[in-house]
């Protein structure tokens, strides 16, 4: 029999094993990362097809991507009516580099290089010069946010197509599956 | 002697320190926890064109289907079937939806029209004011994609240094 005096004292074992099965199932949802894609709250496309960025098929049709994000944080346009048609609160966010409004001819530069790095990684010859470029068989992924105007969409294609750039890709969130 | 421990004595472990690094651990990593976003994509395509127009928007060709998108002087998102005008958004789902079922309608009627007439080259043009929502835009984006309409364009004006092939 247990006597009043003796302490009792819980055993802590068990607990140990599900804190460590907690943390495994954490550490492994967890997505550590360097990402290209900027928190943007895509809107919904049932016919979207769903894709898996970490999944590349073949190097070579692997897509840039381009993101189409807010980044004011105060904006009441944003949070509360779900629409910003203030030109500077958008950015065009390229693996972590952000080109604004002034900054088109770097972005424009930018995307030549990549077209330039695709050209060379299909083996395909360089423009003669005075020419007109080929199109490029890049593909760009357009990840814009849903509260953008067409207006801030535009203006990434537009420096895709001066860039040469004709294939699109447009980023979308897929309904939840029932 | 009294007081000295025996060799058929267990050593205990104190597992306290462990469990608070484990919660601080776990801390951490529900804190930064967060589900991801099913994302999926559309094909799309900037208008390889058959000129090589800088600067105006392209002249209209007889196989092509044109979705104008625009803001009506009211406001509210205008979505008009070429020159017909399909309906105005409200911000009803239901009614909204009512009016993209429509257009989807009439794009893969005339869609069937031009397969059918041996037209391969016919696309479906999304031309949209700036000012309009992108996620409207994107809407019929989707109902052409649910249609299985393969050739959807943003129209865009081209740049002069891009040669267009045949």
């Amino acid at each position: 029999m247990v006597s009043a005096e003796s302490s009792v004292t819980p055993n802590l074992v068990p607990m140990v094993d599900i804190m460590f099965l907690l943390l495994l199932f954490l550490m492994v949802g967890a997505d550590m990362q360097q990402r290209e894609r900027e928190e943007v709250h895509l809107p919904l496309a049932t016919s979207a097809k769903e894709e898996n960025p970490n999944n590349v098929e073949d190097e070579t049709n692997r897509a840039l991507v381009l993101n189409v994000y807010h980044t004011e944080d105060n904006c009441s346009g944003y949070t509360v009516s779900n629409m910003c048609a203030e030109k500077m609160h958008w950015s065009i966010g390229i693996k972590g580099t952000d080109y604004g409004d002034d900054k088109a001819a770097e972005l424009k530069a930018y995307l030549e290089g990549e077209v330039q790095n695709e050209r060379e990684r299909r083996g395909l010859p360089n423009p003669e010069a005075g020419k007109p470029k080929p199109p490029s068989e890049l593909k760009v992924m357009v990840r814009a946010d849903k509260a953008a105007l067409y207006a801030f969409v535009q203006r990434a294609m537009n420096s895709c197509a001066d860039a040469g750039i004709y294939k699109i890709e447009i980023g979308a969130a897929l309904p939840m599956p029932e | 002697m009294a007081g000295q421990a025996s060799e058929d004595d267990a050593i205990q472990l104190n597992v306290t320190p462990l469990i608070d690094i484990i919660f601080c651990l776990c801390i951490f990593f529900i804190c930064s926890f967060h589900f991801k976003q099913l994302q999926g994509k559309l094909d799309s395509w900037l208008p390889k064109d058959k000129g090589n127009q800088g600067g105006g928007p392209t002249t209209a060709t007889m196989d092509e289907i044109r979705i104008i998108i625009r803001k009506s002087s009211a406001g509210p998102t205008e979505i008009n079937y070429g020159a017909r005008p399909v309906g105005t958004l409200t911000g009803d789902v239901a009614s909204d939806n009512g009016i993209f079922d429509n257009l989807e309608n009439l794009i893969a009627t005339q869609y069937e029209e031009y397969r059918s007439a041996g037209k391969q080259d016919a696309s479906v043009i999304i031309d949209g004011e700036p000012q309009v929502p992108w996620k409207d835009v994107l809407t019929v984006l989707d109902r052409c994609k649910k249609r299985n309409i393969d050739k959807v364009e943003f129209a865009q004006p081209l740049p002069t240094s891009v040669n267009i092939p045949k």
